[in-house]
């Protein structure tokens, strides 16, 4: 189903279709996008059902000023982005920190088939700042175009290009210092 | 500028895999999220009412306030503007003479002085700051 034929489900007063619409369109698409903030196959699970719940909680309030897919992603990525700010909040709780709990998961990940390099990758990402991890996540491992990225975050081109630099050098340097590579 | 080509290159993309047949029951469970979870409808007065209750917390700090300050604040100065408390000290002809009475040798003049007069009078800090610069 295209996004103009949800959106006119939507208007016509169908809200059950459009949402089942959504689902079928875009469901895997965000699935493999919070996947990649959270490492964790059951994580990500938990975490889809209530992106979708609020998806169809704040159905009635998308008034088509963006387009469906922007603000599917926005609404995604800031819920993840949330989720791993209190999984971070609940780690200093417990005085642990959330890099070392990060990393035990991704280790642990029974759905995981990489080598010890990709391992190594999800690592080095999972320790980058939210902004930087977000650039990198959306431009490396999902080729999404700059300007896509800036409407869903909605912060500049270059604003992202310089977070993305940065990310990169930053990917790079621990990848060198746990693996001895680049 | 960094591409991350070079990491690709190497590196490639975490293989993260999902168990089998996940996907295809995935739209399902998702589907059923509409008929479990009943939209809770918001109205016109659970929107208002944090503005509501804004207006009001500052309502009673601002009556809290006034009533505070009418207590405490000395009778005379708020009823008497400062001509009329020193009327019976300042020349009709000549009103400066007092001001400048206040100001010896002993007791000069000084730019803190006058800075104050400036501001007390409503003149703004960047045009005070522009008239020592020019000096």
């Amino acid at each position: 189903m295209t996004d103009q034929e949800i959106i006119q489900l939507f208007k016509d007063g169908q809200q059950d279709k459009a949402f089942n619409g959504i689902v079928g369109s875009y469901g895997e698409r965000l699935y493999w996008h919070v996947r990649h903030f959270v490492c964790s196959h059951e994580d990500t699970d938990d975490l889809l059902q209530d992106i979708f719940l609020k998806v169809w909680n704040s159905l009635p309030g998308f008034r088509g000023e963006s387009s469906l897919y922007t603000w599917l992603y926005r609404i995604a990525t800031n819920e993840t982005l949330n989720y791993l700010r209190k999984q971070r909040i609940r780690s200093a709780l417990q005085f642990e920190s959330l890099t070392s709990e990060m990393d035990r998961r991704i280790d642990e990940d029974p759905f995981f088939d990489g080598d010890s390099l990709q391992r190594e990758l999800s690592k080095a990402v999972a320790k980058l700042p939210d902004k930087q991890r977000t650039v990198f996540i959306m431009r490396y491992f999902e080729d999404t175009s700059y300007e896509d990225i800036s409407e869903i975050l909605g912060t500049s081109v270059g604003a992202l290009k310089a977070s993305y630099h940065f990310a990169v050098e930053k990917v790079k340097a621990e990848l060198k210092k746990n693996t001895g590579r680049y | 500028m960094n591409t991350g080509k070079e990491i690709f290159e190497k590196v490639g993309k975490p293989a993260f895999r999902v168990p089998d047949g996940y996907f295809e029951g995935l739209g399902e469970r998702l589907g059923r999220i509409p008929s479990e979870h009943s939209r809770t409808e918001v109205g016109p007065w659970t929107k208002v009412k944090p503005y509501l209750a804004l207006a009001a917390c500052f309502a009673i700090a601002f009556a809290i306030g006034t009533t505070v300050l009418k207590t405490t604040a000395s009778k005379q100065s708020a009823d008497q503007p400062y001509s009329e408390i020193f009327a019976d000290m300042v020349s009709v002809s000549q009103p400066d003479l007092f001001i400048l009475g206040l100001y010896n040798e002993d007791n000069p003049l000084t730019d803190d002085d006058i800075i104050d007069y400036l501001i007390e009078s409503g003149v703004s800090a960047e045009q005070i700051e522009y008239t020592r610069q020019e000096e």
